[in-house]
């Protein structure tokens, strides 16, 4: 992940503090004994909702961050591509950082895509029996996975640094297009509407309850949203020490530069 | 430009789109790799069709399959020949980016066009599908085109730039235009009814058209970046 960057001035990327490293350890902890730990959803009868005496569905507690996370990642990947392109020319290392950050978001994005995907498929396969159907969401998903895929693979089939990180950014963005399709056009048109309408909601629709969603909202999302900060940081960290210790493209002319006077 | 202004951007687009039409025309090179390859995969579709008789739905998809893979065969050498040639370092001097995106575009259009017009009757006939309403197909096909052809000239220009190009292409572009595809595939399957609500089909129209001007006013926005040499 090396960019574009004044050799003057080796970028540097600050760790995630230590502090909020054992906070977001034992808020996943907390939010995994509570998980594992909480009564099955019931229904008026008493009888458990969900399959398994109604533990079925606890794969939603990992399913569900997972998700959010990666549309988070998608979001915070466009929001820093466009800083990028429209402080690339600032000196410094701001425009470094834009990059390094949104090119990690995506990276890490794809991981909790792959995991949103997974845990989804168990869900799917709990409740539903078949792993896969192509409801709108899970059709929702792959394409942001695609994305995700796409953008690094560009990304990688770019050897000058500058062009790199200018044509990986204009991509998450043009993205931003397609992405928005299928999250809100695409499951409203007449006809893709109507299949699998109830797949979302035996959980959205009310199907958890409180205790659940204290459990995701209370200590699950907190705890992954620090996770994909924290693991954000250590790509950044890596795309520095990357970027210092093979020197790119840039780097070189910049030395060039010097050493001509 | 009697009096030295600089030419405005439609006029250095209409150049652009001269140019590259000029230079179709005399190589051919896009409108046939497309073409040839559109004329294989309908081929290869009727092939593996054989003699059963397949649902609207399948039907309609086949279609936007054949003409995503042929838009992505050819539609990226508008950009590919100026990276060969070495000519676009000339072009950033001549025309605005809006401009030079503008104008591929056209071209893009232009042969998209020409490809739907062969391939999609060909298809028809090959395939022995049934449409119902053949004015509603023929919006699709323009709608969905015009799509098509923003999408795949806006990511040809990102690979342009890239090592192992023809690879990555699909790669990159298809999740771009994936909802594009699937609401095309949509409104073509609603077409061959003959008894869909004409309410269904404008609004997967709307969809459609909404999907292609988002695509372009995003690569107007960011084009400029794209094309930015160092």
């Amino acid at each position: 992940m090396t960019s574009g960057h004044d050799a003057r001035k080796p970028p540097r990327a600050r760790g995630f503090p230590i502090a909020l490293q054992g906070a977001v350890g034992a808020l996943m902890a907390a939010g995994i004994v509570a998980a594992l730990t909480a009564e099955p959803v019931r229904n008026a009868a008493g009888q458990p909702t969900f399959t398994m005496g109604g533990h079925g569905a606890k794969v939603v507690f990992f399913h569900v961050p997972c998700a959010w996370m990666a549309v988070l990642a998608y979001l915070v990947g466009a929001v820093e591509a466009w800083r990028y392109l429209r402080s690339r020319r600032a000196a410094g290392r701001r425009a470094w950082l834009h990059d390094a950050r949104s090119a990690a978001a995506m990276e890490v994005g794809l991981v909790f895509g792959v995991l949103a995907t997974i845990t989804g498929s168990i869900f799917s396969h709990n409740e539903w029996g078949v792993y896969w159907s192509w409801d709108p969401r899970q059709t929702s998903i792959v394409v942001v996975l695609l994305l995700f895929a796409g953008y690094l693979a560009l990304r990688g089939a770019i050897e000058d640094p500058s062009a790199k990180a200018r044509i990986a950014s204009a991509y998450v963005l043009v993205a931003v297009v397609p992405a928005m399709f299928m999250i809100w056009v695409l499951p409203r048109l007449p006809d893709i509407a109507t299949l699998h309408a109830g797949a979302n909601q035996a959980v959205v629709g009310g199907g958890l309850g409180t205790e659940y969603r204290l459990v995701m909202y209370g200590l699950m999302l907190p705890a992954f949203a620090g996770l994909f900060a924290w693991l954000v940081g250590l790509r950044m960290r890596v795309a520095a020490l990357e970027d210092r210790a093979v020197p790119d493209a840039s780097n070189r002319r910049a030395r060039a530069d010097r050493e001509l006077g | 430009m009697p009096d030295g202004s600089a030419p405005s951007v439609l006029a250095q687009a209409l150049a652009v789109f001269r140019k590259d039409l000029d230079a179709e025309l005399r190589s051919r090179t896009a409108v046939t790799a497309v073409l040839l390859f559109s004329v294989t995969s309908l081929a290869v579709v009727g092939f593996a069709k054989g003699a059963v008789a397949i649902p609207e739905p399948v039907q309609a998809a086949l279609l936007w399959v054949v003409l995503f893979f042929a838009a992505f065969a050819g539609l990226a050498n508008v950009w590919l020949h100026e990276e060969d040639r070495g000519t676009s370092a000339i072009l950033r001097m001549h025309a605005a980016p809006e401009a030079i995106y503008t104008g591929k575009l056209l071209l893009n259009l232009l042969l998209l066009a020409a490809v739907a017009l062969v391939v999609t009757p060909l298809y028809l006939a090959m395939m022995d599908v049934s449409v119902g309403r053949p004015g509603a197909l023929a919006l699709v096909v323009g709608t969905a085109g015009f799509g098509l052809a923003a999408g795949a000239t806006v990511v040809g220009a990102m690979i342009a730039r890239a090592s192992a190009r023809s690879s990555l292409y699909g790669a990159v572009g298809f999740p771009v235009l994936l909802p594009l595809l699937m609401m095309a595939a949509h409104a073509t399957a609603l077409a061959l009814r003959p008894a869909a609500p004409a309410s269904d089909i404008w609004g997967a129209l709307t969809g459609i058209a909404a999907f292609g001007v988002a695509i372009v006013a995003a690569s107007w926005i960011v084009f400029a970046y794209i094309w930015e040499d160092a």
